[in-house]
């Protein structure tokens, strides 16, 4: 390839990584600022002396505001609901594993039994499943609170579970249309081999097919982590104390503070996507890989 | 169908749609009912079978003319971008070079960062007082004293992009992505064999291999631009004036502000009404007769 080539791709990448990174780095120049640099015009780069009490505020919320009583002998506004924050790392991380779980186990044995099994309203079934997705979130809110509230007798606000129960018809949907899609480009002859050979329905998704479909399988889990370890409105909406909060409900009352301490909310959220990112880091070859059957390189 | 099938189509279905079904109906029904109510939460004793009164008085409403102009202008500048540059970045990121790699996982991160935190940073740094864009631009001499550019009516909407842009490129090029990587190679090297040069094989084969991507990647970017709340609401709070007051805005005031669950509901399906026209039209416009979502 010319050197014209060359050229663009290194233009190219040091302007992709810019817009994608500054924001970023910004971020973390502000972390580690107190409230008065933070707050200064013009706004340094990089603060000549960084400082941590921001994460240490979020981490040991207790602590860090008796030290800094000591120190200045007076209480600047700090949000208390940061106190919160290691708990709902904890929700978060709790309630993606068990949706990553659930669309691993329930997407595929629908997408399977979508694409393989020729069934009178299979059709009507799978548009019924995804046609939830066309509504606005902010339409449905009100009767997934209802729902919520009594659901089948049992009131799960503010219980894990009800987050778990909305995430999980939020994510599976999206992640049996692309297992569909997957699924569909795979030729079924080995299945109809080992079916011949008397593997049941359930043995042939199990040895035959789930071995091939594994990049699709990472894809899915993948998207559905990510999803519910993003989402904010609905956890806010099914959760009412602090205990059963999640990461993005946590660090939006944070944000919602009357006087915003900007360098702990920054804080704050360079911590909450630290898990997403490793996650992507390390699966992010079967995401490419796993969202279209055939991508091989 | 065969034998134990029935029993399997149980299995197979009952986990998965016993966690969408009530998710989906019931919301959906609760939203139609309570459109035709006069539903007021401040009246609480006031609620009665309305017709379509809650949509004649969405439509006839003070704010339906501005927003409307609000959501198309951030949907007709947003989508567009949105597509042209995801698939750039596919078209970069599926190249063969050093540290691709590490450029494909870094297109990924701002999906990591929570929507609040990437409205807040945007936020800040357009401020009037502190932001660094100021900073930056005064440095070199580009302006005198600092401009409040959220106060300003289009830089406020061109903040809201920027800020819509960086959240919502991952997946659009994830897609694109991984559906370029689909190409058979067959077809390049037939192409070259055919004498075809780059702008060529990019247009008759990427392209046209990418259609049913284009499609997803259309609706997904339409359909998030509608909605699009919670920058608004982060960054803009529908302002200056009621200039980036978008329509899902609107729902959200009337629902949580106003606490009119009529007006609110009938507001939203008026919305789900043009996502599906919309949808409809992308349909045809990319002639992908039927996109096989099953077999």
């Amino acid at each position: 390839m010319g050197t014209g080539y060359r050229v663009a791709i290194v233009v190219a990448s040091v302007v992709v990584a810019f817009w994608v990174l500054f924001p970023i780095l910004w971020m973390f120049s502000i972390s580690i600022q107190t409230e008065p640099e933070i707050h200064s015009a013009p706004p340094s780069l990089w603060p000549a002396q960084p400082n941590y009490f921001n994460y240490w505020f979020i981490f040991d919320t207790s602590s860090a505001i008796e030290a800094r009583l000591q120190e200045s002998g007076r209480l600047t506004f700090l949000p208390a609901v940061a106190r919160w924050f290691p708990n709902a790392l904890v929700n978060s991380v709790i309630v993606g594993l068990i949706i990553t779980g659930i669309n691993l186990i329930a997407a595929t044995l629908a997408s399977y039994t979508f694409t393989r099994i020729r069934f009178r309203g299979s059709g009507l079934l799978f548009y019924m499943s995804v046609a939830g997705r066309l509504i606005p979130p902010v339409a449905i809110v009100v009767p997934y609170y209802i729902i919520i509230q009594n659901f089948f007798g049992l009131n799960l606000l503010d219980t894990l579970i009800a987050v778990i129960l909305v995430h999980a018809a939020f994510t599976l949907p999206i992640n049996i249309w692309i297992l569909n899609t997957y699924l569909l480009a795979i030729p079924s002859d080995i299945e109809d081999a080992a079916r011949v050979d008397g593997y049941g329905r359930l043995e042939t998704l199990f040895k035959v097919v789930l071995p091939v479909i594994k990049p699709g399988l990472v894809a899915i889990g993948i998207i559905s982590f990510m999803v519910s370890w993003g989402e904010f409105f609905f956890s806010f909406m099914v959760t009412q104390t602090q205990l059963s909060r999640t990461l993005p409900v946590i660090v939006g009352f944070m944000a919602a503070q009357p006087y915003k301490p900007v360098g702990i909310l920054m804080a704050g959220g360079l911590v909450a996507m630290l898990p997403a990112l490793v996650i992507i880091a390390i699966f992010r070859r079967y995401l490419i890989r796993g969202l279209v059957a055939g991508a091989v390189r | 169908m065969q034998k134990g099938d029935l029993k399997f189509i149980l299995i197979g279905l009952l986990p998965a749609l016993s966690f969408i079904f009530p998710f989906t109906f019931y919301p959906i029904a609760y939203a139609a009912y309570v459109s035709s109510l006069r539903y007021d939460l401040k009246y609480p004793e006031e609620i009665a079978f309305a017709g379509f009164d809650n949509y004649i008085e969405v439509l006839t409403s003070y704010y339906m003319a501005d927003s409307t102009v609000a959501t198309v202008t951030f949907v007709v500048i947003t989508v567009p971008l949105l597509v042209l540059i995801s698939l750039g970045l596919a078209l970069l990121l599926s190249q063969n070079f050093r540290g691709v790699g590490f450029l494909q996982w870094l297109v990924l991160v701002p999906w990591a960062v929570p929507l609040v935190v990437s409205g807040a940073i945007w936020k800040w740094i357009f401020d009037a007082n502190y932001g660094i864009f100021n900073a930056f631009l005064k440095s070199l001499g580009l302006i005198d004293s600092y401009v409040p550019w959220l106060n300003l009516r289009w830089p406020a909407l061109l903040v809201l992009v920027v800020a819509f842009l960086w959240v919502q490129l991952p997946l659009p090029t994830l897609l694109f992505l991984a559906g370029m990587q689909s190409i058979p190679a067959e077809l390049y090297e037939a192409a070259t064999i055919d004498g075809a040069k780059g702008w060529a094989k990019f247009k008759t084969i990427t392209l046209t291999w990418l259609r049913p991507f284009m499609l997803i990647v259309a609706v997904y970017s339409t359909l998030m631009a509608i909605w699009t709340f919670d920058l608004v609401y982060v960054i803009t709070a529908g302002g200056p004036g009621n200039f980036t007051a978008v329509i899902s805005y609107y729902t959200w005031s009337e629902m949580f502000t106003f606490l009119n669950f009529g007006r609110a509901s009938a507001l939203a399906f008026l919305v789900v009404l043009v996502s599906i026209a919309l949808i409809i039209a992308y349909f045809r416009a990319l002639r992908v007769g039927r996109i096989r979502l099953r077999a």
